[in-house]
Parts: structure tokens; sequence; C-alpha cells
């Protein structure tokens, strides 16, 4: 079937003049309609908008004018990046009825490189979750399992991959947010390393630990997608001036064997036992193949958790202040004057998480508390970044779960946000050092779950990390299985 | 008790300390160490009976926030947010003496930029996802009190 192939081997076929641009995106179209109603990944989709995109794609390619190997091939937007004309909601009531005005940076990047856009996917509001539940529009299923949770926050984009709605998609990385869905829907994700790809039109939660990044079925697909993404913008002034390299070209090119790092902090009490012996099996794959296999200590592990709820609480309330029920689309019907207004508004239309994330990100920043929490944190961020740095004097890549267990009843977790909090514990660390981190699916578990390995690397050694994770992909075929829907 | 007055404290510390230090700047002293390691310690209210559970004043923050909260979110949040503030008193088990902060993961310094002309936005955008406009403004109540 069209759906089940990975975008490296549709472009391959596209190129073949195999099939044209307009047959697969009909595949994708099809099986979304036919799975959609289980899964609900997507907010919305346009089948006549995304079939006229493929008909130009496959115009360009009969004159002889293909735009390069994303040409044609179907990506789908996680509905927190901005898409000219395009709704944008966040997840979030709040942003109900608007419109973007402009494409974010990767969306001009895609559309030059001739991808067809399908679909606005569901995520976590103004990504703040684990588990896709905190959308204000629809709960979204696991594929390999319809009761329990994608993860999340863009729960959407991992998915419509695993489900086959969809060969790849975007989603943003903020604690996880790509890492842990791609794990628990047995995909693979990139956290690309902060600065790689401009956050211009990527609607800003925590701005110190967020980046854009591909979803695929494989590692190549991933490799694809980022290379048509990264790169340089001056509209992100955190936007890291480097020359992009041929990552795909890479996978093939770099064979090791590496220095792997394997932190016991990692291994320790909380991780389910099913998930531990897939990443143990994992790592003996590595040193089966000739790859030196070091302890390495990430002593402040554990502290990650506090630190990045002050930060990124800290970051949200500030973020999020422009949501005042002047600029935006809501404003609660009751407001008196501008005070109510504001507070009102903001009431009404965050949900949940988002106005407890505000309430303990306002606190941590207020006067009196600052010291204690966020200048503390910011301190003990700097501990956190430096426990890698060291590591990688040592090592090429740091092996770990991707999260401590396999994806969770849905509703489960939903009433107690520190243990939804704990699920994050073995990704946050990336993002509060700013490196680049993937998930590949490594193994299932007893119940059919996919398990996910994480793989760390040097800040911008994307290319290095995607041949690690390119070199066990090829020797298995976990990423070759498919959910029964 | 609660904490209203709370970011006036540094100029009322002030105050304090220029005027009666001299006569009790041992006991302010006492004090002020006393209070920081409740402080630390998120024993935020002297006065109530002090449960193991750091506590937010949620109306406090609530305001600050511009955050209007039903009373069953403050009661829910009250709660949550004291398990969550517990937890996040592992930060105290490390020594962060002489450590730099990182705002950023990486060291950013200013960037610049070329002052070029470019272009914008027409005034019709902004103003059409505005909640409410008339004649290409955006409306909101009256902010200037009636003389």
């Amino acid at each position: 079937m069209l759906y089940q192939k990975s975008a490296t081997e549709l472009s391959e076929l596209l190129k073949g003049k195999s099939i044209s641009s307009v047959e697969l995106t009909q595949a994708f179209i099809e099986r979304t309609k036919q799975v959609e109603p289980k899964i609900q990944a997507f907010l919305n989709y346009d089948v006549e908008d995304a079939l006229t995109q493929a008909k130009k794609s496959d115009e360009r390619r009969s004159k002889g004018e293909s735009l390069g190997d994303l040409d044609g091939i179907p990506v789908g937007i996680k509905d927190v990046i901005s898409v000219n004309g395009s709704s944008l909601t966040c997840g979030s009531k709040i942003l109900k009825e608007f419109v973007s005005p402009y494409d974010a940076h990767a969306v001009e990047q895609l559309k030059s490189a001739g991808a067809v856009l399908w679909g606005r996917l569901n995520m976590d509001e103004f990504a703040m979750g684990s588990s896709t539940e905190n959308s204000a529009y629809k709960t979204t299923s696991n594929p390999w399992n319809t009761e329990c949770i994608p993860g999340g926050s863009s729960g959407g984009s991992a998915a419509a991959v695993a489900a086959g709605e969809c060969p790849l998609t975007l989603g943003t990385d903020t604690g996880g947010s790509i890492r842990q869905p791609a794990s628990l829907c047995g995909v693979v994700g990139l956290k690309p390393t902060y600065g790689l790809v401009s956050r211009y039109g990527m609607v800003a939660y925590a701005s110190s630990l967020e980046q854009i990044g591909p979803l695929g079925r494989s590692v190549s697909d991933v490799a694809m997608l980022l290379k048509n993404i990264a790169g340089h913008d001056s509209r992100d002034s955190t936007s890291y001036k480097i020359d992009i390299p041929d990552y795909t070209a890479a996978l093939k090119e770099q064979k090791g064997p590496w220095k792997l790092g394997i932190p016991k902090e990692y291994f320790a009490e909380g991780l389910d036992s099913e998930v531990a012996d897939a990443v143990k099996k994992a790592i003996d794959f590595y040193k089966a193949q000739g790859c030196e296999i070091v302890d390495v200590s990430l002593p402040h592990t554990e502290l990650a958790i506090p630190v990045y709820y002050i930060v990124a609480t800290a970051e949200a309330s500030s973020n999020l202040a422009r949501y005042d029920g002047v600029r935006y689309s809501y404003r609660s019907p009751d407001a008196t004057d501008v005070v109510s207004l504001y507070s009102k508004s903001r009431g009404e239309a965050f949900g949940e998480e988002v106005k407890r994330r505000i309430i303990l990100g306002t606190y941590v920043l207020s006067s009196g508390y600052y010291d204690a929490y966020y200048l503390r944190a910011q301190k003990v961020r700097t501990l956190i970044r430096d426990d890698f740095m060291k590591a990688y004097e040592q090592v090429d890549a740091i092996l770990t779960p991707t999260s401590p267990t396999t994806a969770f009843k849905l509703g489960e977790r939903k009433a107690d946000p520190l243990s939804m909090y704990l699920a994050d514990i073995y990704t946050i660390s990336a993002n509060l050092a700013g490196i680049p981190g993937m998930s590949i699916p490594c193994g299932f578990n007893s119940e059919n779950l996919p398990v996910g390995l994480q793989l760390l690397g040097k800040p911008y050694g994307e290319a290095s990390l995607m041949a690690i994770a390119h070199a066990f992909e090829q020797a298995h075929d976990y990423n070759k299985s498919y959910p029964t829907l | 008790m609660r904490k209203r007055s709370n970011f006036l404290r540094p100029q009322v510390e002030n105050n304090f300390k220029s005027h009666i230090f001299k006569r009790y700047g041992f006991f302010f002293e006492c004090f002020k160490i006393l209070f920081s390691i409740a402080k630390i310690k998120g024993l935020h209210h002297f006065g109530d009976t002090m449960s193991d559970k750091p506590q937010i004043d949620i109306d406090y923050v609530a305001r600050l926030a511009r955050l209007e909260l039903t009373d069953e979110e403050k009661s829910t949040y009250g709660s949550q947010l004291g398990s969550i503030l517990e937890y996040f008193e592992k930060l105290n088990s490390v020594d962060v003496e002489g450590i730099e902060p990182s705002a950023h993961p990486f060291h950013v310094y200013n960037v610049w930029a070329e002052d070029e002309a470019g272009d914008c936005f027409p005034a019709d955008i902004p103003s059409s996802f505005a909640a409410k406009t008339k004649d290409g403004q955006v409306l909101v109540p009256k902010v200037v009190a009636d003389a």
C-alpha cells in the first residue's frame, strides 16, 4: 500500500515517475478518511487544496523543474506553526477564529521545496502536555491501542505518521513534545539543536527551550525533512549561522564505530522493566557492532523536572500575556472594564493546564520568590548543561529510553499533573541543555505497544546522531510494522 | 494572613533598615535569616497553621496573571501547585554558590540587523483578527476614569 511506504521510498517512486504526486496524495487522503474517526489526529484538512498542490508538483516534474526530494510529498503541520491564510488554533479556544497572516520560516522552506501541505495536527493546548488530552478540540488516540494516549504535545503529528495518514509531519519540542509521542507511537522524531531551525512563525510557549522538528517513518525520512527546514533566518535572533550538512549523505558516509554513553541516572527507579529490556537490547546491538559502550554520569538529572517546570512556566506566563481579549479572537462578553476584559477573557478561554502553568510561572517570577525558584533554576540549568558537555568529552552520543513507560491509558494521569510531568523525565534535559535528541522505535512490549530509544547528541551534531540511529534501524524492522486499524 | 503587598517589600525593607536598624539591627538580621529559610522551605504563611505542603496565595497570583479563576479552580490549583512546589524543593539539595545562571542553552549576545526599511502588514490585517473593531480601529472598554 502506498500509505505504508516511507517518504524516502515515495520520493524515489516520484523521481522514477512510477507514481504521481496526485496519486500518492490521494492515497493519504483516502487513508485519512478511513482511519481518522478512530485516531482524530487532525484538527482540519483541505482535500481540494492538497490536490491542487500535488497537481502543481506533477506539472513541475513533467517539465523537468522538480524542486528536489520533498517535491510532491505530503507533510502535516502541527497547529502551532503558521501557514499563511490557514487557521492557527494551538489547540486553544482563545485562538478559535484566528487565521495566520504569514508563513513560518519552516513552512516557507517546505513550500519552496514543493512539499504538499496536508492538514493541521492536533496538540496539547499551546504545546503544554504529554498526552494531547489538553487540546480544546479533540482527543487523539494512539494507533497501536486506541484506548491509549499518543503522547504529547505533538500527539497529532506522531499519530498521523503511525496511522499512515501522512508520511512526514512537523512537530515542536519544548520538553520532549516530538520525541515522547514519536516513542509512544512507534515512529522516528527529532528535536534539533536549539537555533538550528528558525522559530519564526511558531507560536511561543517557552522560547529558550523549543524547536520545530521532523517526524517520519524512518531516520532517512527525518533527515530529508530536517535538511529542508534547517538554516539561518534573521527573523529569529537565536537562529544559528551554520552550513547545513547533507544529512541524507551522512547516513551512508558515517559508519562508526562510535563511543556511546549510558547514563546510570536514566536506568533508575520509575523505569518500566519492559522498556528497560528493549533499550538494553539496543545497547547490546551497538556493542556487537563494535561500538564502545561507556558508563557516563549526568548527576543533575533528577533536578531537570523542577528546573524545566520553573523555566518553562515562567516563560509561558510572559509569552501568553499577549492573549488579552484585545488583539486576538476571543473576548469575554461579560467584561466591564479593561482589567476584567483581560481576566475574564483569559479565564474563560484558556484550558486547565494552561491556567495551571500561567499561575505557577507567575508565582515563580513574583517578587520574593524569584531568587528561590527562577534564579536558582537557571543556575541548576547551567549545571545540567555542564553535565552533558563533560559527558561529550568522552562519548559521541548518549543512549537512554525516551519515556519511562509505554503509552498509558487515556484519562489515567489527567487529574494528577505531577505524574504527567514525570513522564518527561528523560527528554527535558536536552531542551535545558539545547542539545539535539531523537527517538527511534526499538521494540514492543507484551501488549504490542512501541518502545522508543532516545539518542542525545552534541550541539549541531545532527548528522552523526542520525547516522548512529540509522545503523540500528538498518538492522531491525520495528519501523516496518503497522498497527491494525 | 495573605501577602498582598508582596511587591512592595524591598521598599519597606529599606525604610525599615534606615530608621530602625541601629536600634533593632541584631533582631532584624535574625528575623531576615529566619524569613529567608522559611521562604526557601516554602513555608510562606506565617500565622497559618504550618502545613507540610507549601501554599500559593492563589488570589494574589491570579490577579498578577490577570486570570479570573472559579472557586473550584482555586481550590484544585492550590492543592496541586502545593504538591508541585513541594517537589521543587529538590532544587535546594544542590549548592549553586558561584554558578552562572543560564537564560538560554547557549550564550546569546545581542544580535544586530541592518536598519533597512521592509514591507509590513497593512493596517487592516492586525485589526482583522482583533476581537472587536470599529472603523479599522481596535475597540476596548474605556481606560481613563470620568473627570
